[in-house]
């Protein structure tokens, strides 16, 4: 898979795959906390080029995430960047912050939890317009 | 990280059980440690940190609607203290009203009293007595209704021996007439209270002046009960020489009885019956 520009956040690394699926992959000990989400979306929106698509975060080294950012993701009232969204995680931390994400804040558009990352681009390649 | 994992893992899983302590102990703001490790033990300090977020939200969301509520009350509280104000004014101007129409009342019957004293005919001396009587029985509504609690009912069994009292004193009735009263203990509204006071007035003012003709002696004896939930019956009756036969009392030239008709159907809106076996019995039935 070839990469397109990539935009190094304070958190993650952002690009668009030229399999049109957008990669979000978190740094070793990010902490996300608003300010971090709000940086990371932006990336997202810009490298997306106006248009909605399936969106893959990789939150394997992911530390922690705030109560702030999680709010700040799952608001329905935000011009949503992606039309499918996958969580890639392996550790048991990840897992717990993907979990409560998907438990507590249970965003609108479809999301799905994997550990592999094969599977999770066959799904996000449904979401390909 | 200078100690090996295991040997760390002790020590983590100490801070885990603190940081549950603090929580426990209300401290919602504690938080654990995640290392770089990302492992089991972070997942639950994770766990516990989200879980401690969330909880923290909830008690301040508790403590708003609380603080909310409490807001009420005291806005609940003011206003109830206005309101108990507000009525407590309007009850010492309803007494002071009532008050003031008894004395005009009374002020009227000491004028019709001097007014009399220069009349020399007997018919136009009876009849400013009767006058006199009757503004009597809507004075004593007054006096009563200032000196209640309710200022707005009136207890019929005390209105009816004040009033009955005053009659009898008035037309010296009370040595050759009894008077049996049974009266249960029904409270009523000025509405029908006066009607009623009228109508007792009426009757018992005939009954003294034209059933017990010399100096016959005889009873009277009023009734005032219950006879379902929303209807009572008022009785007065005598065992005097009874009203004529052939006297129709809906169509006489007695002001007195017109008053009783008028007062029992029209204002009373209730039904009038006449017995004449022995004696004359008057029966008005009326909703409460």
């Amino acid at each position: 898979m070839a990469v397109n520009d990539v935009i190094e956040t304070k958190n993650a690394r952002i690009w668009l795959g030229d399999d049109g699926i957008v990669r979000n992959v978190q740094k070793p000990g990010a902490e996300e906390t608003l300010d971090t989400a709000k940086e990371g979306i932006a990336a997202i929106h810009k490298v997306s080029k106006g248009k909605k698509r399936p969106l893959l975060v990789d939150l394997k080294a992911q530390k922690s995430m705030s109560r702030e950012a999680r709010e700040f993701y799952s608001d329905d009232t935000r011009d949503n960047e992606a039309n499918a969204v996958v969580l890639l995680v392996d550790s048991p931390v990840s897992r717990i912050i993907g979990s409560v994400f998907l438990g507590i804040n249970k965003p609108k558009l479809p999301i799905k939890l994997f550990t592999s990352e094969g599977d999770a681009i066959a799904w996000l390649k449904g979401f390909l317009k | 990280m200078n100690l090996k994992k295991t040997e760390t893992d002790d020590s983590r899983l100490q801070a885990i059980i603190e940081l549950c302590v603090k929580l426990i102990q209300g401290d919602l703001k504690a938080r654990g440690t995640v290392s770089e490790y990302g492992d089991k033990v972070d997942a639950v300090a994770t766990a516990i940190n989200i879980f401690a977020e969330e909880m923290e939200v909830y008690r301040k969301r508790l403590q708003d609607v609380s603080d909310s509520s409490l807001n009420i009350m005291e806005d609940l509280d003011m206003e109830r203290s206005r309101l108990d104000s507000v009525l407590k004014d309007r009850e010492v101007l309803l007494r002071e009203v009532h008050h003031r129409v008894k004395n005009n009342l009374q002020v009227l019957i000491s004028l019709l009293r001097l007014q009399a004293r220069v009349v020399k005919d007997e018919h136009s001396l009876a009849i400013l007595k009767d006058v006199q009587g009757r503004i009597g029985v809507m004075s004593l509504i007054h006096e009563k209704l200032y000196r209640s609690e309710s200022l707005a009912r009136i207890g019929f069994r005390d209105y009816i021996k004040d009033l009955t009292d005053g009659l009898f004193k008035a037309y010296g009735a009370g040595n050759r007439i009894s008077l049996k009263t049974d009266v249960v203990a029904i409270e009523s509204s000025i509405d029908k209270a006066i009607p009623v006071g009228l109508i007792i007035n009426e009757l018992i003012t005939n009954s003294i002046k034209y059933a017990f003709p010399g100096d016959r002696a005889g009873a009277i004896r009023i009734t005032i009960q219950p006879v379902s939930e929303n209807e009572i019956e008022l009785i007065v009756a005598d065992n005097g020489i009874g009203i004529p036969m052939e006297m129709d009392i809906r169509n006489t030239g007695s002001l007195g009885m017109q008053l009783v008709t008028a007062l029992a159907e029209d204002q009373l809106r209730g039904s009038l019956e006449i017995n004449r076996d022995s004696g004359t019995e008057f029966r008005i039935k009326f909703n409460k």
